[in-house]
């Protein structure tokens, strides 16, 4: 049951509506205060569970969700309350409004309604964001609360807002945290999460990965508001009486903290956080009202906080659920013997070319990175690219993975122009690369590296899964599939990312410097892989390395480039042998001729510059 | 930042104007006797009053909260000392912190009333108040503020919840009829939509002032901590007809900024203002302040019978007050000492009852009322002018309940 991510959620899901089922029947049994009090965790676990799914998938910390739940709150508010009561609370509510009492279970769906059109209103901005993300929810905060004191017929303006009949009981708390808890897991585990998780960790690597990290964030950002519409739903009828500034930082910094105490990563470590800060904070209370010490809460919060921040960084639980982490030291089970083959063909004519760069110009502010630069790559076929450090091979590839705008270019993929075409899409239309400095989702587990790439060529998370575990299995890492990538040694690193580069089941693998960093002994190994995907798939390859060996053995042409122009072109061993190539690969213009010698001559020996 | 009013920094403030408060006639004692006539309750059987306090001693209430609980405590004490209320009524308070959370102030006023309390003391704003006034409405126990004064108070919970505070209504309307009575026609109001003070005193200003005979020319609005006025300024110099009164109850730092702006601008219409104001930096604005009128519950001065309270401060904490509301927490004990007199008995019911009825209980500044009113408290309201840079008393009011402005 739990070797497959199916069956993972389901058990996780399982286990967590067990605990709060029995949360939720024990706490109806307590003395009134002391279900209030559960009744309260379980509202505020819900708003923990919307910034989990946002904040905890895409890294990306919001102070904006408790407009949300405030929205929700009004919405829900204003639909509930009796027509009686609203003539007197609410006398400016528009005629129609004011005769509207709906049932509390519709009133409270109106309220999530309400919080979701704001979801996508504003997710539509923050997506777009990037970096700048997180400044934007404090002014989506900001925004909503000036809303609230503004629209002062729905809301009384900073005034209390009044008459909302008490209806959240601890079945009703205890049922939207159930689903908030069941929204939140299956959300980790599906394909956007799973996408969204890998942009969190590197938004560049996730969109070559094909990601498309905006669309992502913004169904991660939508999704949590229902959730906190769902929040503020149950917190109107909780409350009975509000005003906008119930709304606003306090409670923001509440839910922060239990999320940030539980670990912002997991599912567990929102509802952990939500019970050890409710838990923690009541015991305090207790004692400090039992003595007459106040403020022992707001200590004891500060230094949970920081006995958190300072031990466990990421929170109790981390990144990574329970069942996760008992899975940590497991092998997954091993694909058929014969991985490779189940390998699906991507390009059927040897020789064909199917990437065209020609004309590549790109300057960085002044210097001439790229001078009309051409490269073409053939289907099952690999092209080397070398040069001396700053030739411009690696801006190269950034430049055909669209990573980096090109100046000019004239790009075709398999016959279609893609000069134009975004990142991720460049990647699900057949781009596969790796970077020089590595760039693996380090926080997730190899196999799930892999996967983002799978889901992005159109798999299932299921099916994904398993083709990744093939993948992995002929670069020879299966075995590493449920430990965290940035944990493994460097070589098999490596080969983690070649893998997700193959999983997009690319048309052409960009590879800059696979080999570095590996023994002899690695890199012929890597070689052999590399052997055969090229002979199952029919991928064209493109090559940067400064092995010259191993460019030798695998290149069927080579390219060099020296000071961002092509120095020479053609058959490798032809290309090594002009002069002027080893004059510039090695930096000796006008001197030695011997080491033309040399570099033609090297045999196995590995000559790594 | 916006529960109500009382922004005042009350730091160490100088005595002043002495006589200034020494409101009427009131020279006894600020331990209570009651005034109040009740339904001849017959002689109770000694019992304790549980009072539950689910107030914000921590927090962004707790300049209110805090204050108001130290002179509550001496209340009780003296009135323990004494026997208990009437001599055989007992006071037994339990305290517990709300930490200024509404959601709190709930979960705590369920456990003080699990308890058996007769009476809940709620904290100085609305919001948690009410949150906690629910509970005691359904469990049948009067509650009151400190001293929240927005008059939806009470009208939210019910007929148990109560404030000690005057209505913001009942301060517009003493603020309409002295302009009237200056001749004032024509008048400007400043308000904020930022907080249910700042945006609801100008509504019963303009609504009394209107009922006078007056006319709100304009009405500006600000935002709180707003660096600029200078746009307001032409605005009210725009204005035609010119007010002859700017009424505002913004308060620190927003009222010095104003004022600034205005006089700097060459406007010197007089300016109305309400009980935020009333801190040393208003007196400190010098010769730009001189002729400002405001409202206020009382002022902080070691004199007369407030003089008797800083003794009895002095000797419990080591110091003298430093706001106003350790003043009115001591006077919420006068209050609850002639409701329970009156009832004869612990019963939350009969309690709640005999509050209602209160009229003319003796406190510190003044006499407290229920009865014919909203469930706010009915007391005396001081007038005060700044002359020379120190607060003179221009009148003391009590204010008729059937005149002030709906809440």
């Amino acid at each position: 049951m739990m070797s497959t991510r199916r069956g993972r959620t389901l058990a996780s899901i399982g286990l967590w509506v067990i605990i709060l089922i029995v949360v939720t029947l024990i706490g109806s049994t307590l003395p009134s205060a002391t279900q209030l009090l559960v009744t309260t965790s379980l509202v505020l676990l819900t708003g923990v569970m919307a910034l989990q799914i946002f904040s905890g998938n895409s890294g990306i910390l919001s102070f904006g969700h408790v407009g949300f739940v405030g929205v929700a709150a009004y919405t829900t508010g204003i639909l509930a309350m009796p027509a009686a009561v609203k003539r007197t609370s609410l006398p400016l509510l528009p005629e129609p409004l004011q005769e509207v009492e709906l049932p509390i279970v519709a009133a409270m769906l109106g309220g999530i309604l309400a919080a979701t059109i704001v979801g996508v209103i504003s997710g539509l901005v923050i997506a777009r964001l990037g970096d700048a993300a997180s400044i934007a929810t404090l002014a989506v905060l900001i925004i909503l609360h000036g809303v609230m004191v503004g629209a002062e017929p729905f809301t009384r303006g900073s005034q209390t807002f009044y008459g909302v009949p008490r209806y959240t009981s601890i079945f009703v708390a205890g049922i939207t945290a159930i689903l908030a808890v069941i929204v939140a897991r299956l959300f980790r585990d599906s394909r956007i999460g799973i996408h969204l998780r890998a942009s969190r960790d590197d938004a560049l690597a996730a969109s070559t990965a094909g990601v498309r990290v905006q669309y992502a964030t913004l169904i991660g950002w939508i999704v949590s508001s229902v959730i906190a519409g769902a929040m503020g739903a149950a917190y109107a009828g909780l409350l009975g009486a509000f005003s906008p500034k119930d709304f606003y930082f306090t409670l923001t910094l509440t839910l922060l903290t239990m999320l940030i105490v539980g670990g912002s990563g997991s599912v567990a470590g929102g509802i952990v956080g939500a019970f050890v800060v409710t838990l923690v904070v009541e015991a305090l209370r207790r004692v400090g009202d039992a003595n007459e010490f106040f403020g022992l809460t707001n200590a004891g919060l500060a230094i949970i906080i920081l006995l958190t921040l300072y031990f466990r960084p990421r929170g109790l639980l981390g990144f990574r659920e329970p069942e996760e982490f008992l899975a940590y030291r497991k092998s997954p089970t091993p694909p058929d013997a014969d991985a490779a083959g189940a390998l699906p063909v991507r390009n059927e004519n040897p020789g064909q070319t199917v990437l065209c760069g020609h004309n590549l110009v790109k300057n960085f502010s002044g210097l001439v990175a790229l001078n009309h630069v051409s490269v073409d790559v053939e289907a099952q076929h690999v092209m080397g690219l070398i040069g001396p450090n700053g030739s411009g091979k690696s801006t190269f590839v950034n430049c055909v993975t669209g990573v980096t705008k090109p100046e000019e270019a004239r790009l075709t993929l398999a016959g279609e122009d893609i000069a134009r075409t975004p990142v991720w899409r460049r990647a699900r239309k057949g781009l596969g690369r790796t970077f020089q400095t590595m760039r693996l989702f380090r926080e997730l587990t190899v196999l799930d590296n892999v996967t983002v790439s799978c889901i992005s060529a159109g798999m299932s998370p299921h099916e994904a899964d398993q083709r990744a575990l093939q993948i992995l299995a002929v670069l020879g890492v299966a075995h590493h599939g449920n430990r965290l990538a940035g944990e493994l040694p460097y070589g098999d690193q490596r080969r983690v990312e070649i893998s997700r580069a193959l999983a997009l089941n690319p048309r052409v693998l960009l590879l800059d410097e696979p080999a570095a960093g590996m023994n002899p002994a690695e890199s012929r190994e890597l070689l052999r892989q590399m052997e055969t995907i090229l002979a199952t798939t029919g991928v064209g390859m493109l090559l940067i390395d400064h092995d010259v060996a191993l460019i030798r053995s695998a290149c069927d042409s080579l390219t060099v480039l020296d000071y961002g122009k092509v120095l020479a072109h053609g058959e490798p061993q032809a290309v090594l042998d002009q002069p002027e190539v080893a004059a510039a690969y090695l930096g000796w213009r006008e001197s030695d001729p011997s080491a033309t010698q040399e570099i033609g001559a090297t045999g196995t020996e590995r000559k790594s510059l | 930042m916006n529960h109500s009013h009382h922004r005042r920094v009350t730091g160490a403030l100088v005595a002043i104007a002495a006589g200034t408060l020494l409101l009427a006639a009131c020279g006894s004692s600020g331990s209570s006797d009651s005034a109040a006539s009740s339904d001849a309750a017959p002689a109770g059987e000694s019992c304790t009053v549980k009072v539950g306090v689910a107030t914000g001693q921590t927090g962004g209430l707790a300049y209110v909260d805090v204050p108001s609980l130290e002179g509550f405590d001496i209340w009780v004490d003296e009135v323990n000392a004494a026997g208990g209320i009437d001599g055989k009524f007992r006071v037994e308070t339990i305290v517990k912190d709300t930490r200024s959370d509404a959601a709190q102030s709930a979960t705590v006023a369920a456990e003080l009333l699990g308890e058996g309390i007769s009476f809940l003391i709620t904290p100085g704003d609305a919001d948690p108040s009410i949150a906690a006034g629910q509970l005691a409405q359904e469990a049948q126990v009067p509650a009151m503020s400190w001293f929240g004064s927005s008059p939806v108070l009470p009208v939210a919970v019910g007929d148990f919840m109560f404030s000690n505070a005057f209505g913001d209504n009942a301060q517009a309307r003493v603020l309409a009829n002295y302009a009237t009575q200056q001749g004032y026609t024509t008048a400007y109001t400043l308000g904020s939509p930022d907080s249910a003070y700042t945006s609801n005193l100008p509504r019963y200003f303009k609504e009394a002032f209107t009922s006078n005979g007056g006319t709100v020319v304009g009405e500006g609005t600000y935002t709180m901590g707003q660096p600029n006025f200078n746009v307001i300024a032409d605005e009210i110099k725009a204005l035609n007809p010119a007010p002859d009164v700017i009424m505002t109850p913004a308060y620190e730092p927003d009222f010095p900024t104003f004022l600034k702006a205005i006089r700097g601008a060459g406007i010197n219409t007089p300016v109305l203002g309400t009980d935020g104001i009333d801190s040393p930096t208003t007196l400190a604005l010098g010769e730009t302040a001189e002729g400002v009128v405001y409202t206020t519950a009382g002022v902080l001065a070691n004199e007369g019978p407030m003089g008797e309270f800083f003794t009895k401060y002095n000797a419990k904490y080591g110091k003298d007050p430093e706001a106003i509301f350790a003043v009115t927490g001591y006077e919420l004990g006068n209050v609850l000492n002639a409701a329970v007199t009156n009832a004869q008995s612990c019963d939350p019911v009969a309690i709640k009852d005999a509050i209602t009825n209160l009229e003319g209980v003796q406190g510190i500044t003044g006499t407290i009322s229920f009865k014919g009113g909203d469930r706010m408290a009915i007391r005396e309201i001081a007038l005060i002018k700044v002359t020379g840079g120190e607060r003179s008393l221009v009148e003391v009011v009590i204010v008729d309940p059937a005149t002030v402005p709906a809440a």
